[in-house]
């Protein structure tokens, strides 16, 4: 079902160099490598913020575009990137790159995996609505929020489309063309109580669009301003949060970002080829129970994390990680696959032309188990359900991780009780898979938030999960009296 | 590979004199009463090493111009493109005067007036090195560092090394008078190494960076000190749950006094949205305290002459004896707030908190049992309501002394306003410009917080 090649013009359009020329002189540049590619990105943007009553930011009409080329031998990588692509530029980064082989015997070995056609339609998110019309609409949507509450002291809405169009030459030749828009619209307030006190809530939507009018459409907007209302008023009334080891119900949806820095990291080519993550060395392992099974895909259409192929050409795939609670395999780009010996799986990712890739996550989530969310909850006598998740860090090589729930509320005795503020998950990966004691049957992928952080390069990623119980967390939280641990 | 001063302004003045031009005669038929061109270009090279072999080598060079247009009746508008062409950009800056005419007026963004833009004479801050390293002595030090890593006992793998090369160059023209210029380079290297005991493994890793590569710590005490640290890491243990006093190292220290300025920044000040928007002139911290922020620090990280607005930049005391004495504004946030400018359009620069009167170990020796604590893992600051709630390694204190006993994974809460107000400090501040800290702080002792441990 190959669709019509788009065509590659744009990227040459200010260039000495056509595809042709280029593809001969990328072909030869990789002469003698194990692995490498010509990669090529245009990007344009716009982003509008309008905060207390007026436009802070007005930025449109901004571009950024350049190339890269890399040359890989075994461990050995050279890469050179420049914002000036022509005929001169492309040369010299080979040349500069080539140095890294140091004129060592040529062990090439061909690239094995097969190859996409060219997909995309480049498709620019911004266009179908004028700058005037994207402004009123912002003017509507914040006349809006501040009519749901009185109490409303800040409301900021924050808009911005990005249209992101790769371009890779491999070493066989292949020439490929991916889209990648994005559109989204953010909604911040603050609200006080009577007392002059103080909260903020937020909500995103939006995501992979290539029309900015999905991020601007009624539903969407009042779903995100009834969302950000009931966080900060929900954090006017929150209590401190208590310390200590508890067990934690994660809402469907974002908070699987838990699974994205718990577990998903650790399952990165790179950290497990140098046998530095938690999880290496153990695939074949029983490292869970039953009801987890673990899938990162960069397929799945419309999703955030989803790519036509990645940022070395390989196309994506549904990759399942751990299944039935057994680790089946790590994440990988072309370069920690060949030196560990398995194929690339459509993880290779980097930031823009300036970046290098490595092996990243894409869309990554629990696939769905049997219990009913309200089962899961009902099952728990004295906790904590995450209902919503700010982010988190983690450390591979010890596998601990911590991450900041935004919205939080106790269980008591099988219910939801009051909210709370300032709730810290703490713990190491392998000690919280093993304590997912209950997986739902109502899996969500979060369509709006995730901008994954790794060695310095962000790329857009997405998660999902259904409602996930997990047994003696470390929660951290300024209430005085401490709990005892069960 | 990298660029010169001279080089970088024979290629970026005669374009932004056009853009100037183009935007004053070209922006009057169209209602644009000001115009700013800012053009920024740099080179980077980086070079990694594994098992003593250079295994990534990165190189690349950055152009990027920023044209603004205002309006006199409270309107902007910029764009960003990385484009050198004259005649493209005139082309976006023609689309961008189009479409201010559909912006709302009534902002306060809008140029610095002319008599407050600075005009020199320029001071040399000495920020760009003119004797740079060649690449083999950029890879050299990332060898040495490397292997002094790996020499460290206890030590199983180094995950990375690597050491890099940057310059970075700006001019900004406008049409309220400013122009200004600089050059800087920046060098900075980094280990992460991995220990490896019976109870798993650990990582550790120091950094060093610099304006001069040869004020750049030496390689291999660098590689040492990230071994060392991967090293003392092993089998961690957590503290108890409860309350008990910490004492922060000076790199705790930095991430901790960091959020004084997330608390004074103008922008939630204005909003409202900081705990801190009633509190100049009033206490906010231990009367130990004072924070000064000074640009002028020849070769500092963070020093400069003039900010982007085109304020000459001096040195702020933003914290003096625990009393708030200024907030850190820029430009459109003091007018928001109708307060005089600080010069910080891109916000603090080389902050420094002065040394207070006893030195670490008089700071922890009444402390029965307590965490040590040499740094943060993410985690909540919320400077609205003070929620401080943030995960962090470090050692174990009993008796009056920081033992070797290593934890980590435990969550450290409390309220920051309480937290500014118990911090005590040493006199161990680090002085400036620092191979080591952007910011400089003391050995710093909080008590009364809240350890969530086992």
């Amino acid at each position: 079902m190959a669709k019509k090649s788009p065509s590659t013009d744009p990227f040459f359009k200010n260039s000495d160099l056509t595809l042709e020329k280029t593809k001969e002189i990328v072909k030869e540049g990789l002469t003698g490598a194990d692995y490498g590619e010509f990669y090529q990105e245009i990007t344009e943007s716009e982003a509008l913020v309008y905060d207390k009553g007026e436009f802070t930011t007005i930025s449109v009409g901004n571009s950024k575009s350049g190339f890269g080329f890399r040359v890989g031998k075994e461990e050995k990588v050279g890469y050179s990137f420049s914002d000036i692509f022509n005929e001169a530029a492309l040369k010299g980064a080979i040349s500069e790159t080539r140095q890294v082989l140091d004129g060592k015997p040529v062990t090439a070995k061909p690239v094995s995996t097969p190859l996409p056609d060219v997909t995309a339609e480049l498709k620019n998110p911004m266009d179908p609505l004028t700058l005037e019309q994207k402004m009123k609409k912002i003017e509507e949507i914040e006349k809006y929020v501040r009519s749901l509450d009185p109490d409303i002291v800040n409301v900021t809405v924050q808009y911005s489309s990005a249209f992101k169009a790769v371009h890779i030459i491999t070493a066989d030749g292949q020439s490929m063309v991916d889209n990648r828009p994005m559109s989204t619209l953010s909604i911040s307030l603050s609200i006080k109580d009577k007392d002059g006190k103080i909260e903020n809530g937020y909500a995103l939507a939006g995501g992979r669009e290539d029309d900015c009018r999905n991020v601007f459409d009624t539903a969407v907007y009042e779903a995100s301003a009834k969302k950000a209302l009931k966080i900060g008023k929900t954090l006017l009334i929150a209590e401190e949060a208590p310390a200590g080891v508890m067990d934690v119900v994660l809402n469907h949806g974002w908070p699987a970002v838990i699974l994205h820095e718990a577990i998903g990291h650790g399952l990165e080519g790179d950290f497990n080829r140098r046998n530095i993550s938690v999880y290496s060395g153990k695939i074949g392992q029983k490292i869970a129970g039953d009801e987890v099974t673990v899938v990162d895909q960069g397929d799945m259409p419309g999703e955030r994390g989803s790519l036509g192929f990645d940022d070395e050409g390989t196309p994506t795939k549904e990759n399942v990680l751990i299944e039935k609670g057994v680790l089946k395999g790590y994440m990988q780009d072309r370069q920690n696959a060949q030196l560990m010996g398995v194929e690339p799986t459509g993880n290779g990712r980097r930031q823009t032309y300036a970046h290098t890739p490595m092996p990243r996550m894409t869309n990554t989530y629990f696939r769905a188990g049997p219990h009913k969310p309200e089962d899961i909850i009902a099952s728990v006598k004295d906790g904590i359900y995450i209902e919503d998740m700010g982010g988190g860090q983690v450390d591979i090589t010890s596998g601990k991780f911590n991450m900041n729930a935004t919205l939080a509320y106790r269980i008591r005795n099988g219910k939801l009780c009051e909210p709370l503020k300032g709730v810290t998950l703490v713990g190491d990966g392998l000690t919280v898979i093993k304590s997912i004691t209950m997986v739902g049957n109502d899996l969500k992928i979060e369509k709006s938030a995730g901008m994954c952080g790794k060695n310095g390069q962000s790329v857009v990623v997405s998660c999902g999960q259904p409602t996930v119980r997990v047994s003696n967390m470390t929660v951290g939280g300024s209430k005085k009296q401490a709990p005892k641990a069960p | 590979m990298a660029m010169t001063e001279k080089e970088f302004l024979k290629q970026a003045r005669p374009l932004a004199e056009a853009l100037l031009d183009f935007g004053k005669t070209e922006g009057a038929k169209h209602g644009v009463s000001d115009v700013r061109v800012a053009i920024s270009a740099g080179t980077k090279q980086s070079n990694s090493v594994e098992k003593g072999e250079v295994v990534n080598v990165v190189s690349g060079t950055s152009f990027e111009v920023t044209v603004s247009l205002y309006a006199a009746r409270g309107a902007s508008i910029s764009f960003t493109k990385n484009v050198r062409d004259e005649a493209q950009l005139k082309q976006a800056m023609l689309q961008n005067m189009d479409a201010l005419k559909v912006v709302p007026g009534g902002s306060k963004k809008g140029l610095l007036e002319p008599d407050k833009v600075f005009k020199g004479p320029k001071a040399d801050l000495d920020m760009y090195d003119h004797t740079p390293p060649t690449q083999a002595e950029l890879i050299k030090y990332a060898k040495d560092v490397e292997a002094a890593a790996r020499a460290e006992k206890g030590t199983k793998a180094v995950r990375s090394v690597s050491v890099s090369a940057n310059d970075g160059h700006y001019l900004v023209l406008a049409t309220n008078g400013l122009d200004i210029s600089n050059s800087s380079t920046m060098y900075s290297a980094g280990a992460a190494v991995i220990a490896e005991d019976a109870n798993g493994m650990q990582i550790g890793g120091e950094s060093s960076f610099a304006r001069h590569f040869n004020d750049m710590a030496k390689p291999t005490a660098l590689g040492a000190a990230a071994g060392k640290d991967a090293v003392s890491k092993l089998s961690p243990t957590l503290p108890n749950t409860g309350e008990m006093p910490i004492v922060l190292d000076r790199d705790a220290a930095e991430a901790f006094f960091s959020s004084v300025f997330s608390a004074i920044d103008g922008t939630a000040i204005y909003r409202g949205t900081s705990f801190m928007k009633d509190k100049l002139g009033k206490q906010v911290m231990n009367s130990e305290i004072t924070i000064e922020d000074d640009p002028t620090i020849p070769r500092g990280a963070s020093s400069g002459q003039v900010d982007g607005a085109g304020l000459e930049m001096r040195k702020v005391t933003f914290v003096k004896d625990g009393v708030l004495e200024a907030f850190n504004l820029t430009l459109f946030e003091s007018r928001q707030l109708g307060m005089e400018p600080t010069g910080r359009e891109g916000g603090e620069t080389n902050v420094r908190i002065l040394p207070g009167k006893v030195s670490p170990d008089e700071l922890i020796k009444d402390i029965k049992e307590g965490v040590y604590i040499n740094g943060f893992n993410g985690g909540t600051v919320d400077v609205n309501n003070g929620q401080h709630s943030r995960q962090a390694h470090g050692f174990l204190i009993k008796d009056g002394k920081v033992t070797d006993i290593a934890v980590a994974g435990f969550v450290v809460s409390g309220n920051l306003k309480d937290m500014f107000m118990k911090a005590q400090i040493a006199n161990d501040t680090p002085s400036l410009p620092s191979t080591r800290h952007g910011l400089a702080a003391p050995t710093t002792r909080i008590d009364g917080l809240t350890i969530a441990g086992k």
